[in-house]
């Protein structure tokens, strides 16, 4: 392969896996520090990209969209979770991916507000430009630079900072009010931790940073589409989390560089097969990677097994 | 009214397929505590054996159904033995063997995309037959093959779980494995039987779904969630509540298309889904207990 062919598109692979790594982080405050099996985290990193999309093209500027994206995403966790956290873990996640569904058929059929499966287009000049400014002043200093460096860099620095983030939380006392939540629901009412609110706060927080993720998703593809945002996502995202290991940090970046690498790395290997075949064998190969890791290891690579509490 | 009466048409047909479904989803949920996300997966499988056996192979399609029947019950029998039980006995959570269940859903639909590719395709019926029975009801063809082969598979189904011993026992495990177990129902040979049960169901419905709609290696995946909103309306671990879950589930979407875009009537099983599990989570026709 061309090396500058070869840069630009693991240059591709690597912010995609940073994206994911975002999602994840998110996913895991919920499913690891909470003990919340959420299989519609797509629809919150679907919300924070609509938003972004719909703000920009209606003329809002950048500083104010993105906020708005993931404060959007945020509070409709809260929404989901205030009837929903109740219910018992199983119906908990088959109400999520409903949800998600849910949202994801109404922006396919709003067509007027989101372009449907047209698309919704438009929403990248203004990164465009951000972008072009930064080109050009590296240029100044005698640097060229390839014109998918600079999300590059963001996107894993945000990821960077998103996992500091966490860890500075835990160790703070309301991580610590969450794994008891996650350990012993009970004991933790009994000393007087409020469950549901806990649970409220957690699934806020992870669906922020799905909401984050939203952002830069539409940065990458530039127009968003509802099919982008099917339960699929989210499941892969649950493949990053096992392969790293529920409840570690670490093992979110490392297992979306592994699964990213599966799932559009492979593409430069030269396999006698056609192309739909080959991505069928990537997810083939994903498919048995789930599975043998919750026969064998069930607690990934990172993850910890007296932290792992997947009988609901 | 005649809107009423073609909608209700359609909600049988795409009903029936949602209860043959159902049935076998909601027995595995109940007996084994098994969510199974690969059920959709196999309703998939058993189109497209029917599609190889009845245009591949230009067989008749009675022979097409019998065949995606025996191969996704032997399926479902291979999985029991070689991943759920050993699973089991390790003693594993119901989020694990759910999370196992989506890797090997991820497995299925990808050999199935794999041997087949991603075009549309469908079986040698004739898709534009139809009849007016009266004024401008109409009805086609392919909704009378699904609607009476389904019909009498679950009116079969039925009297199976009501009168025979087998089904009886399917359904007293589902109720409580471990009081069944102590009063001498074999529950291994019962789970086996509940594996055969769900997986030919699955089969039959998969063709179904492919004479009905159309078959691509997605077709049982997005049937899958209105699949558990019939499981749920009907109350988890009962077969009948699954069986008129899916009925119930098949009308209110049609139904709905007589007030809303059709393009929404995903979305109304969904809803109806969240609903029941947040006000009813016993299902409207379960009792409390069952939970």
């Amino acid at each position: 392969m061309d090396p500058l062919l070869a840069f630009g598109f693991w240059a591709f692979v690597l912010t995609f896996a940073g994206i994911y790594a975002i999602f994840v982080l998110g996913l895991q405050v919920e499913v690891g520090d909470t003990g919340l099996i959420n299989f519609g985290h797509v629809a919150f990193m679907a919300i924070g990209a609509y938003t972004l999309g719909l703000g920009l093209t209606n003329g809002w500027p950048m500083w104010l969209a993105i906020p708005a994206a993931i404060l959007a995403a945020a509070a409709a966790g809260l929404l989901l979770g205030i009837p929903t956290l109740r219910l018992r873990a199983d119906y908990f996640a088959i109400t999520t991916i409903a949800a998600g569904e849910i949202l994801r058929i109404t922006i396919q059929n709003e067509q007027g507000t989101t372009g449907g499966t047209q698309g919704l287009r438009g929403a990248s000049g203004p990164w465009r430009e951000f972008n072009n400014d930064v080109l050009d002043t590296f240029q100044g200093w005698g640097i060229d630079l390839d014109r998918r460096v600079p999300l590059l860099v963001i996107v894993w620095v945000t990821a960077l900072l998103v996992g500091l983030l966490l860890v500075y939380l835990g160790r703070t006392p309301w991580r610590r009010a969450l794994r008891a939540v996650r350990e012993n629901e009970e004991a933790a009412a009994a000393s007087g931790i409020p469950v549901l609110s806990y649970k409220l706060q957690s699934l806020a927080l992870g669906s922020a940073i799905a909401g984050l993720a939203g952002v830069f998703y539409i940065l990458f593809s530039t127009t968003l589409f509802p099919e982008n945002f099917e339960p699929i996502f989210t499941f892969v995202g649950f493949a990053i989390l096992i392969l790293g290991g529920i409840g570690s940090y670490f093992g979110v970046v490392l297992g979306s560089i592994v699964i990213s690498f599966i799932v559009s790395g492979t593409r430069f290997l030269d396999f006698p097969l056609d192309a739909d075949k080959v991505a069928a064998l990537r997810f083939v190969a994903i498919g048995l990677l789930i599975m043998g890791l919750m026969a064998f290891r069930p607690q990934g690579i990172f993850g910890k097994k007296e932290e792992l509490h997947l009988d609901a | 009214m005649t809107e009423f009466l073609n909608t209700t048409i359609n909600g049988l047909s795409s009903g029936a397929i949602y209860a043959l479904g159902a049935i076998g989803l909601s027995l595995v949920y109940g007996i084994l505590k098994l969510v199974n996300f690969a059920h959709g997966d196999f309703m998939t499988l058993g189109g497209y054996v029917a599609f190889a056996v009845n245009v591949s192979a230009g067989l008749p399609l009675i022979v097409a159904i019998l065949a995606a029947l025996v191969t996704v019950a032997v399926l479902g029998l291979a999985l029991e033995l070689a991943v759920w039980a050993p699973m089991r006995r390790k003693g594993a959570g119901v989020m694990q063997l759910l999370l196992l269940s989506i890797g090997l859903a991820f497995v299925l639909r990808n050999l199935i995309l794999f041997q087949w590719s991603g075009s549309t395709r469908s079986l040698d019926v004739d898709q534009f037959q139809s009849w007016n029975p009266f004024g401008d009801v109409v009805i086609t063809r392919i909704q009378v093959i699904v609607m009476v082969t389904a019909g009498v598979v679950l009116i079969a189904v039925a009297l199976m779980l009501r009168t025979t011993l087998v089904g009886k026992s399917m359904r007293a495990l589902s109720d409580s494995f471990d009081l069944a177990e102590v009063s001498g129902v074999n529950t291994r040979r019962i789970v086996l039987y509940t594996w055969v049960l769900a997986g030919s169901l699955a089969g039959l419905a998969g063709v179904l779904a492919a004479i009905y709609t159309t078959l691509t290696p997605n077709t049982g995946w997005f049937l899958l969630l209105s699949i558990f909103a019939a499981v749920v309306l009907g109350g988890i671990g009962n077969a009948y509540g699954a069986l008129l879950g899916g009925i119930v589930l098949g009308l209110t979407q049609e139904w709905s298309t007589m007030f809303i875009r059709p393009t929404y009537k995903e979305a109304i099983g969904f809803l109806v889904l969240i609903l029941v599990l947040l006000i009813r989570p016993q299902g409207i026709f379960g009792q409390a207990r069952t939970l």
